[in-house]
């Protein structure tokens, strides 16, 4: 069964530069996409990530 | 007065793996075995933990119809600590439920913030369209601070051009009568008949335990 993971702050930006170098896109328009929901599912998973880790950052 | 004991770096591992396999459980005994686990992922402090759950791989719980795969559904939490440091409370929650093969844009969305921006805590958005529902909100008044910004948004075209049924927050009762999890699948086994394993009314069940 999952194990915990846990991040140091450095980790998750790194985590998240590397999930913006996946999408293939910049942060806007990867936004501007979603906003109009055209973004590919695997990138919509990358937006969704980014989330988690801006809140975990935000913490 | 009792002062809120701080919790141990210990807790929050077993909370949070506790969370996460409870949201793995329940999806395997309605879905079955081969859906990936959901995993908590954490930052590594232990005076204001948070956490994320989430499930692992891109796809999401695959929902079939006598086996053809029709709806996707994601998951997941992001998690603090309650006032008390004493279990692992849910600041935010989010059901997204999709059709397999069709646009990107979900169906539905159940979704849950603890401290929301004037929105309900606890709402579903649906990702439909009606003339009607449209030209109402083409009329929104600026009695509100919604309302307000609604007409800007549609106004500047920074939430595209016309307004949709989808940017509406059915309030679906407040924080301790949001939907889970359980109550999501519950739904889409009884109103769509999705494919599920026997005895999936006692597992889901258990699992709103």
């Amino acid at each position: 069964m999952p194990t915990l993971e846990i991040l140091s702050t450095d980790e998750i930006r790194d985590r998240r530069a590397h999930l913006l170098v996946q999408a293939g896109l910049s942060e806007g328009e990867l936004r501007r996409r979603a906003d109009d929901y055209s973004l590919t599912r695997e990138q919509a998973v990358i937006l969704d990530r980014i989330a988690d880790l801006d809140f975990l950052l935000e913490a | 007065m009792t002062l809120p004991t701080p919790p141990r770096a210990g807790d929050l591992r077993v909370e949070a793996e506790k969370f996460a396999n409870d949201w793995t459980n329940t999806v395997r005994a309605v879905v079955g075995a081969h859906v990936p686990p959901f995993v908590p992922v954490a930052k590594d402090t232990a005076v204001r933990a948070a956490v994320v759950v989430r499930q692992s791989g891109n796809d999401g719980i695959v929902l079939t119809v006598d086996s053809v795969p029709v709806l996707t559904l994601d998951a997941s939490a992001h998690c603090i600590w309650d006032h008390r440091g004493s279990y692992l409370a849910v600041a935010e929650s989010k059901f997204k439920v999709s059709a397999v093969g069709l646009a990107s844009e979900p169906l539905f969305r159940y979704e849950f913030c603890r401290t929301p921006n004037r929105s309900p805590m606890a709402h579903l958005h649906v990702h439909a369209h009606r003339d009607a529902v449209t030209f109402v909100m083409t009329r929104c008044g600026g009695a509100s601070k919604r309302g307000r910004r609604r007409l800007l948004d549609y106004d500047r075209g920074t939430k595209g051009n016309l307004p949709v049924m989808a940017h509406l927050h059915f309030p679906l009762g407040g924080s301790r009568f949001r939907p889970c999890l359980e109550d999501v699948l519950q739904m889409l086994t009884d109103e769509i008949g999705i494919d599920c394993l026997e005895g999936v009314d006692q597992a889901l069940a258990d699992g709103r335990e």
